[in-house]
């Protein structure tokens, strides 16, 4: 087929399915280069509206493009809509760019941010008519690549890739493109691409692999002309990253060893990356990200230099402290907000001492009270069931403070309007972390729990928002399996699951099917436990953060005691310093 | 000041929705430089409104917003550089101050020139439909039970030549006709479906000369 002949057929499915848009590219700073010698594919495979924003994809894509004969070009997964119509024509999954098929690219780079996209990487693969299986592929086919926090377990997906990224692309994964620009051809590359120390590659055997760490962390890598979506994505605004890592060390959290050390930027260059990109966007709001905006050492004159020129900026800092000083920052930031967000994550100190979460009731309890001051009507509250150890009065907590909550809210907003939001999602432990070792809870306990807490929360202003149990058992499961899950991720697509994030796609029957011919369960893989001595999937992924550090962290959370964070208490010997890479503050 | 914006929509940007058309002409005046104005109250919008909403898939040579700009600008600066700011596929035909009620409250009628197969004898269809009183088709939609609309009565004005209808629909308080429905009214008084090959929106006419005051 031609090129226009394809383009033809391509709109003409374009007039018979949902939100077009999410197909079309063209949109505002996008970039095209019909001439470039090698083109490199950037995938999320989620809808357009989910992967647009991310931010990771939006660093390669402007990493690639800097280079004047190498085009990066964005893919999603298309909608089943589109991709059952996409079958029946007979179409091949194309970029947004220049519609070109997939196929044809020289490196598809497929970001892996959380489990349940897993079926979507072989919803994309089929689509695109690249042999599922790396084993199958021959010269005529891309490389396909993985990136992103959830490849630090490549297990379950190691047969479908040909390499794993390990770590931040803005430093190391120029060698990557180095090998792609300097040899043809897919066998001449992929041996350019074995020495690699931040690659896994799967078909040459188990290595160990380093996380590639972006040192200097300077502004040229934060993108500035990124690809404004249509007004359907989830995230429309401007951002800036701030600061990279978090050394707070919630033992839950698979960031907070994932991106270590911590790295700043100067305020002056913020605020300088935020107004050009604004300027070059047309956005009306500005996120300053991070892990956790209020611990970055330049917020206030960030905020305040923002301010100053752009006095009706919208400003949103992401990620808080649940404290009072973050609280009045945020509302200081951004006064048309009428909802804010804190996540004290447990709701009792037991549990809060369990999970590293460094902050007291009375603090939770202030906050709560500074956002009713501040004007907000609507208080939102993220906390977790099923952590390691808990128990009823864990769970009796989380109740008790949607109610406390509610008493404060009545007595600051003296008769006036608020909603207090509880929500609780699902704890699922995740490798590289302390709890890495933990199973998860078992689906009865969790429905039971989520059972009482519907009971016993009073539904006059509190509002309960509970996770879906059976999707959160299948992130359990597939975030730390190991490769025997590959064949079970395949049967589950065959049998029609894609899309799993989306609950009102999930395929449960075809999961359970597809682990029931593995001779296992779901709720077996989910709630499985490592022993200490245990070769864990994931052991050859050197995160930086030693196992000992983590192991040590797991016994400490057993007795219960909290430890320090490095920027303030000292240094924990995690170690994810060592050489330039450190902790990196502004001042 | 409020400046009218004629626009026209073709290729690939046809598939935007009315919703990301909005967001994509708010977009690039802010790109351009410009300040757009803001409702009052709790939940201030940008004060933006377009005369038709434009179905997804429909090319348009002419439509119309009207935006209100902080500061005072020459029409013609509003244009060219808001022009350099469209993604592909938007184009900027004109720009105007705009004056008396918004464009929006204004629509007469709209034409369209509906591409179609010529195995339609057209001409007998043509015939027949000048000759009806009145045309019913049938209007579904999804959530809605489907309704029987007349679209004789909406239909100001039609011809035919090799390729394509041009047809002119009023809109009035009791609603209009969609140019796809008029197009199989025509074709079924001959005992035909028609193939749409392409719907372009040529013009919208508003009712008052545009930039009268009232
Ligand atoms: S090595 Fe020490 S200072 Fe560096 S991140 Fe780990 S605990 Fe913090």
């Amino acid at each position: 087929m031609t090129q226009a002949a394809l383009e033809r057929r391509i709109e003409s499915v374009l007039e018979t399915v949902q939100k077009p848009s999410r197909y079309i590219g063209g949109e505002a700073n996008q970039v095209q280069k019909p001439q470039a010698t090698t083109v490199v594919a950037l995938c999320y495979p989620d809808a357009y509206e989910v992967g647009i924003s991310n931010q990771a994809l939006q660093i390669l894509y402007q990493q690639v493009n800097a280079r004047p004969a190498m085009a990066a070009e964005r893919v999603y997964c298309p909608w089943p809509d589109m991709a059952d119509a996409m079958r029946r024509e007979g179409l091949p999954l194309f970029t947004l760019e220049t519609w070109r098929p997939v196929r044809e690219v020289d490196l598809l780079g497929i970001t892996l941010q959380a489990e349940l996209t897993y079926s979507n990487v072989l919803e994309v693969l089929d689509l695109a008519g690249i042999p599922l299986r790396a084993a199958d592929r021959g010269e005529g086919d891309p490389i396909v690549v993985a990136g992103g926090p959830s490849a630090s377990n490549p297990a379950p997906l190691a047969p479908f890739f040909d390499a794993f990224f390990m770590g931040e692309s803005e430093e190391a994964f120029e060698d990557v493109l180095d090998a792609m620009a300097g040899a043809a051809g897919r066998a001449a590359r992929m041996a350019a691409l074995a020495e690699n120390p931040h690659l896994d590659l799967p078909g040459r055997g188990r290595r160990d692999v380093e996380r590639a760490i972006h040192t200097e962390f300077g502004i040229e890598t934060q993108p500035i002309e990124v690809v404004v979506p249509y007004s359907s994505a989830i995230f429309s605004r401007a951002s800036v990253e701030v600061m990279r890592g978090c050394t707070r060390g919630c033992r839950f959290c698979h960031a907070g060893t994932w991106y270590r050390p911590v790295r700043e930027r100067p305020a002056e260059q913020v605020i300088e990356a935020g107004l050009a990109q604004l300027a070059c966007t047309g956005y009306d709001e500005l996120s300053l990200t991070s892990l956790a905006t209020s611990d970055y050492t330049d917020v206030v004159p960030a905020i305040e230099g923002i301010k100053e020129r752009m006095p009706d900026l919208h400003l949103s800092l992401p990620s808080n402290r649940v404290d009072t000083g973050p609280v009045a920052m945020t509302a200081a930031a951004n006064a048309r907000q009428s909802s804010i967000t804190l996540a004290p994550e447990a709701a009792t100190q037991r549990m809060r001492d369990i999970i590293c979460k460094t902050i007291t009731d009375e603090m939770i309890e202030n906050a709560i009270e500074a956002a009713f001051r501040a004007g907000y009507t609507s208080l939102k509250m993220y906390f977790m069931i099923g952590l390691p150890r808990e128990t009823h009065a864990e769970v009796q907590g989380i109740v008790d403070l949607g109610l406390k909550a509610r008493e404060i809210g009545r007595r600051v907003r003296a008769g006036g309007r608020f909603s207090v939001h509880v929500s609780a999602s699902n704890f699922v432990p995740k490798p590289h972390t302390p709890f890495q070792w933990e199973g998860m809870s078992s689906r009865d306990q969790l429905v039971a729990k989520q059972g009482y807490m519907r009971r016993a929360m009073p539904t006059r202003q509190i509002r309960l928002s509970l996770h879906d149990v059976r999707t959160s058992m299948l992130e359990g499961a597939l975030a730390r399996g190991g490769e025997e899950l590959a064949d079970v991720i395949e049967r589950a697509w065959r049998a029609g699951a894609r899309f799993d994030a989306w609950t009102e796609m999930f395929a449960e029957a075809a999961w359970e099917a597809a682990f029931a011919e593995a001779g296992t369960t779901i709720d077996e893989v989910a709630t499985r436990e490592y022993g200490e001595w245990d070769e864990l999937p994931w052991d050859h992924v050197r995160s930086g953060v030693s196992k000992e550090f983590l192991l040590d962290e797991w016994w400490q959370s057993r007795a219960e005691v909290a430890t320090g964070d490095c920027r303030w208490d000292g240094c924990a010997d995690c170690g994810a310093c060592f050489g330039p890479v450190r902790n990196k503050l502004v001042h | 000041m409020t400046y009218r914006i004629t626009f026209a929509v073709a290729g690939r940007a046809r598939f935007l929705s009315h919703l990301e058309t909005v967001d994509t002409l708010l977009g690039a005046l802010r790109r351009a430089g410009f300040d757009i104005a803001l409702s009052k109250g709790m939940k201030p919008r940008p004060v933006i409104s377009l005369a038709l909403p434009r179905a997804v898939g429909i090319e348009t040579l002419a439509d119309i917003a009207d935006v209100e700009l902080r500061g005072d600008h020459e029409p013609l600066d509003v244009g060219e550089r808001l022009a350099n700011h469209l993604p592909m596929g938007m184009t900027v035909i004109a720009v105007e101050p705009a004056t008396g009620k918004q464009a929006a409250s204004r629509v007469e009628s709209v034409t369209y020139r509906v591409e179609v197969a010529d195995d339609v004898d057209w001409d007998a269809g043509l015939a027949a439909f000048a000759a009806a009183e009145a045309c019913e088709v049938v209007r579904t939609a999804p959530n809605k039970a489907s309704k029987r609309v007349d679209v004789r009565r909406f239909c100001t004005a039609l011809a035919h030549e090799p390729g394509a209808l041009e047809m002119e629909l009023a809109v009035t308080d009791a609603g209009t006709a969609r140019p796809e429905e008029l197009t199989q009214a025509v074709a079924a008084l001959v005992g035909a479906t028609p193939n749409i090959e392409r719907l372009v929106r040529t013009a919208i006419r508003l009712r008052e000369p545009v930039g009268a005051h009232t």
